[in-house]
């Protein structure tokens, strides 16, 4: 028998134990966009490669998985932490990958990829985003603070600012870092460095007295900022404070167990997780009048028995619609529900595994 | 004698143990090195036939030519190799070695990559229970049972002395040389001194591929910090104190030091996180036979296993993590058994003392003491032969917490029933075992819940085996087997996500069903001077996710294919042997949700080998592994090795 021969001898018996193998439908055709169309940044799981960027049609309401992976030929990669859109263009920190992927918002198409490593290569895993003057600001979870010029697409500058930095604002002139301290669990860090630009300096370090593990940051309409501080879901509890940005100092501290949060004209829009009950919700209450003014804000709160796990909020002013996504049982794949600012459900449909950011494109 | 009629051809010799064995079709007491079971018996068995033409380097890679068995191969020599059969998940199989049950009390997985082959003699897969009267409780008290037996000499009346020892070569400056010295002491005392040593840089390349489809790209790559270390050394005694009494007394040890080398992230591929095991032991295996009927054993044993996992690149405050587990064991057996023509019983009682001590992670220092008693009936009458045993349990866990102290019991049949008629047996089996959870799922810092309840397994096997000698002018052995079986695993233990993404714990939730299949084919014969090995099994596994409430329900559970296989053939041919294998692995799933994202492609791996014996002493042995470079992946993100060559050199001296 010669080699020829014995090569397609071994491939038919391969062939014959791959014949009883069928597929599913992975239907790769593009969907019909329209005008209206969402970006979901689904988280993925960690060590499976499968942070997806999906992109629903509200037109057709038919969502293309893997969106970008289907546009590009390659995924976004590991643990899809954060994306804004910032211009023409859409970044996403994919914290494991350890890279800023810098996507043209009209068509899905990579622009750049931007390795997030330190001089020795060590990964700084790249955790929250934001914009401010013409720059990216990326906070890792090395402790820094990257610029990146929006123009070059480079990382420019750093910054050192606490341990595990999870969220991160743009206000008055100053970027408010939460330190969350995460992977000293359950050592959390309670602090949030204040950042002066253009000159990238840390002038402040705020520290939150009764309170640990501060995470998701954003300013306000009046200019000032929140970050939800989440506690060490044991006995320290969660909370929203609010931070006067020109003095950099406490406003008010609000206690609630508050998960994720968006804001929507004057008001705060919050998940809320009652632990006596063990119900969840989304309440509304005016940001300087949290913990008297909230009401639910879903009005048919039957919708939470069709969810499994609330996870994320997003919320768009253009749309003037709120996303709230549901990871089920992180593992499978998951959901978004968008409602309109009075919250009445517009419309659902399915993402990839644990959708946590919605913008539209 | 049906089991004594059955010497694997090929293989070495049954083991010359000097206790007497009592052999009746379905009553033995088979001595633990018996190669061959009772035909009702649902098992398999493979020799070393495929360790000695094959270049398979550890009981991991064994157990893929086991139908029902899905090994999990991380991929390379240091990679974890973990076996579950028939959709039961790994913790549910016992791994015994030399009789005594490998245990790892921490999180239950027992690693088959750290079982070199070097001195393995057969392998042993049983389903339900191993129909033999003098073993440990512990053997009851699993799903099913992987046993794993070493090689024992075999002293010709002037023979003193013997050598064997090897040396492999291979790809990705893989190094194995090895030795087993065996004496003839006296008259009564066999010694052995084994050692074997491991050395992979394990760089294999690789493809890398970004995308699910066709024209995605993909890159080359080459794993990095996958490297191994490991070396084993055994000293084994064989001692005959008289024509009744017997001992057998094994120390052991074990080192390896390797790389960890972490999923392949897009984009990163910085891997880093070593692993460090020390395992020592000793045991003994004590027989008396009083007379012909009654037989008393002891089984002892006492382990240390220790763990060391480092990992220099957190970025937490230290800038590193570093935690050390030790695991302590000790335990003893004792066993007594009656038995008549037709009749056998016996007694079993396991006492087994366990700790953990971790500097991280655990922080109770838990000890379980655990006592199983066992009471083991066979009976035959005519062609009907009936095996059953009941196994009590108790269960009773210490923490330096006093609060988390529990304690559980349990009573749990196996019944099989079986007809035999000339070479031809049918044989049904039903069994109801629970798993107690391990000390990671009880006690796991603010995961673990102490209140589990174990998780429970039911068996219905139906088995079909034909099994026949041709003593006709030619060789001609055939020996084929079928099975089909029904499992049901209930009350699952999960690890659930709570609230949010960061509190979880492990829960009780779940069922999972599994119907399956099991054939084995297997024809050994000579033409002329040729002498053919045969053997092609296939398996069948429909394991699903059988809770309702679950958004996987009726989902096939990960990591488990629907469709599995292997092929085996040997041919040797005067000094010469070539061998040919292929196992076969369909579609799986990564993760709950059988969707394409999560899909593992079918593959089939080719390996072929050629072997040369020079004079009396010399054995020179070729092997291609992975022959057609075919890229796969049993564990996601976790790329198996391409083409690989191996060069051995065998040298054995009587």
């Amino acid at each position: 028998m010669n080699k020829k021969t014995l090569v397609t001898a071994l491939a038919l018996s391969s062939m014959m134990f791959w014949s009883c193998e069928s597929d599913e439908n992975e239907n790769p055709n593009p969907i019909i966009t329209g005008e209206n169309s969402l970006y979901v940044l689904c988280e993925g799981n960690w060590g499976y490669n499968n942070a997806t960027l999906d992109l629903f049609s509200i037109d057709s309401n038919s969502v293309q998985k893997d969106f970008f992976a289907f546009v590009n030929g390659f995924g976004l990669g590991d643990t899809g932490n954060d994306m804004i859109a910032y211009g023409s263009k859409i970044y996403v920190a994919v914290k494991v990958s350890n890279v800023v992927i810098v996507i043209n918002r009209q068509n899905g198409k990579q622009i750049a990829r931007i390795p997030m490593v330190d001089n020795a290569g060590q990964g700084k895993m790249p955790s929250r985003l934001c914009s401010a003057d013409g720059k990216v600001y990326v906070a890792c979870f090395d402790g820094y603070v990257a610029e990146i010029d929006t123009t070059s697409l480079n990382v420019v500058r750093e910054v050192k600012a606490g341990r595990n930095p999870d969220g991160i604002a743009f206000a008055n002139g100053k970027l408010f870092v939460a330190n969350s301290g995460g992977l000293d669990y359950p050592n959390y860090d309670n602090t949030i460095s204040v950042i002066q630009l253009p000159a990238l300096l840390v002038i402040d370090t705020i520290e939150i007295e009764t309170g640990l593990n501060p995470t998701l940051t954003r300013t306000l309409p009046d200019g000032n900022i929140m970050v939800l501080v989440n506690g060490n879901y044991y006995d320290v509890n969660p909370s929203l404070v609010t931070i006067n940005s020109q003095t950099n100092a406490i406003i008010k501290q609000d206690n609630v167990n508050v998960s994720s949060f968006v804001i929507k004209n004057n008001d705060v829009v919050y998940l809320h997780f009652d632990y006596t009950t063990n119900i969840y919700n989304v309440k509304t209450a005016p940001y300087n009048n949290i913990e008297n003014g909230s009401v639910d804000f879903v009005k048919q709160s039957s919708i939470f028995s069709s969810m499994t796990t609330p996870y994320c909020l997003s919320v768009s002013k253009e749309r003037q619609e709120i996303y709230m996504t549901d990871a089920k049982n992180y593992t499978s794949s998951g959901e978004v529900i968008c409602f309109d600012y009075d919250g009445n459900l517009k419309y659902r449909f399915s993402t990839s595994q644990n959708p946590s950011v919605v913008i539209v494109k | 004698m049906l089991i004594l009629g059955y010497l694997p051809f090929g293989s070495f010799s049954q083991n010359e143990d000097t206790i007497r064995q009592y052999q009746l079709p379905t009553i033995t007491i088979v001595d633990s090195a018996m190669s061959q079971r009772p035909l009702e018996q649902s098992n398999v068995h493979i020799d070393r036939t495929l360790i000695e033409k094959q270049s398979v380097t550890s009981a991991g890679e064994i157990a893929k030519f086991i139908p029902g068995v899905t090994v999990k191969d991380y991929g390379g020599l240091g990679g974890l190799k973990t076996i579950s059969v028939r959709g039961l998940g790994t913790s549910h199989t016992a791994v015994m070695y030399d009789g005594i049950s490998v245990s790892d009390y921490m999180n239950g997985q027992i690693d088959l990559s750290k079982y070199s082959t070097a001195n393995i003699k057969e392998v042993n897969m049983s389903n339900g229970a191993d129909f033999n009267l003098l073993q440990p409780a512990k053997a009851l008290s699993s799903s099913n049972i992987f046993m794993i037996e070493t090689i024992k000499p075999k002293f010709e009346m002037r023979e003193r002395a013997k050598v064997n020892a090897f040396c492999s070569y291979g790809s990705f400056n893989y190094f194995n040389p090895g030795f087993a010295l065996a004496l003839k002491m006296t008259e009564k005392w066999i010694t052995t001194l084994d050692f074997d040593f491991i050395n992979s840089a394990g760089n294999y390349p690789y493809l890398l591929r970004y995308g699910r489809n066709e024209g995605d790209s993909t890159s080359k790559e080459r794993r990095t910090n996958a490297d191994l270390l490991s070396l084993r050394t055994e000293w084994n005694n064989y001692i005959t104190f008289s024509s009744q009494t017997d001992l057998k007394l094994k120390f052991y040890y074990f080192y390896s030091n390797r790389g960890l080398p972490s999923a392949t992230i897009y984009y990163y591929l910085n891997s880093h996180q070593r692993l460090w095991d020390r395992n020592a032991f000793a045991q003994s295996v004590l027989t008396h036979n009083f007379n012909e009927h009654f037989t008393y054993r002891n089984y002892s044993k006492v382990s240390v296993v220790s763990t060391h996992y480092f990992d220099g690149q957190v970025l937490n405050a230290n800038g590193f993590q570093s935690d050390i587990y030790q695991q302590k064991e000790g335990y003893v057996n004792n066993v007594f058994s009656y038995q008549s023509k037709q009749l056998g019983i016996s007694l079993t009682n396991d006492l087994t003392y366990n700790t953990l001590d971790a500097t991280a992670n655990v922080a109770v220092s838990p000890k379980r003491f655990s006592s199983l008693t066992a009471a083991i009936f066979a009976f035959d009458l005519y062609s009907f032969t009936f095996n059953a045993n009941i196994l009590h349990t108790c269960y009773h866990d210490n923490t330096s917490y006093e609060y988390m102290e529990s304690k559980k019991y349990g009573i749990h049949p196996f019944l099989s029933l079986g007809y035999r008629f000339k070479d031809f047996a049918f044989s049904i089996f039903y069994k109801d075992i629970e798993r107690y959870p391990t000390f990671n799922e009880l006690y796991y810092n603010r995961i673990g819940t102490p209140n589990l309840k174990p998780e429970r397994t039911k068996q219905f096997n139906f088995h079909w085996a034909y099994r026949k000698n041709f003593s006709t002018k030619r060789f001609l052995q055939l020996n084929t087997s079928f099975d089909a079986y029904y499992n049901q695993v209930l009350d699952k233990i999960v690890a659930m996500p709570q609230r949010n993404l960061f509190v979880w714990s492990m829960l009780n939730y779940g069922k999972v069903q599994v119907s399956g299949i099991d054939l084995l084919a297997s024809i050994r014969t000579n033409i002329r001077s040729v002498n053919l090995h045969l053997q092609g099994t296939y398996s069948f596994q429909y394991a699903v996710d059988n809770e309702e409430t679950s958004l996987t329900y009726q989902q096939q559970i990960p990591y488990t294919p629907r469709n599995s296989g292997s092929i085996l053939a040997i041919v040797d041919f005067k000094s010469w042997s070539a061998s040919y294998t292929l196992s076969f692995m369909g579609k799986r799933y990564a993760l709950n949700e059988n969707i394409a994202a999560n899909r593992l492609d079918a593959y089939c791996e080719h390996s072929v080998g050629l072997q040369k014996k020079f004079g009396k002493n010399f054995v020179l042995s070729l092997s291609v592994l992975n022959l057609l470079n075919y890229q796969y992946e049993i564990v996601k993100n976790y790329p198996m090795p391409l083409r690989q060559f191996r060069i051995k050199i065998n040298y054995k001296f009587n």
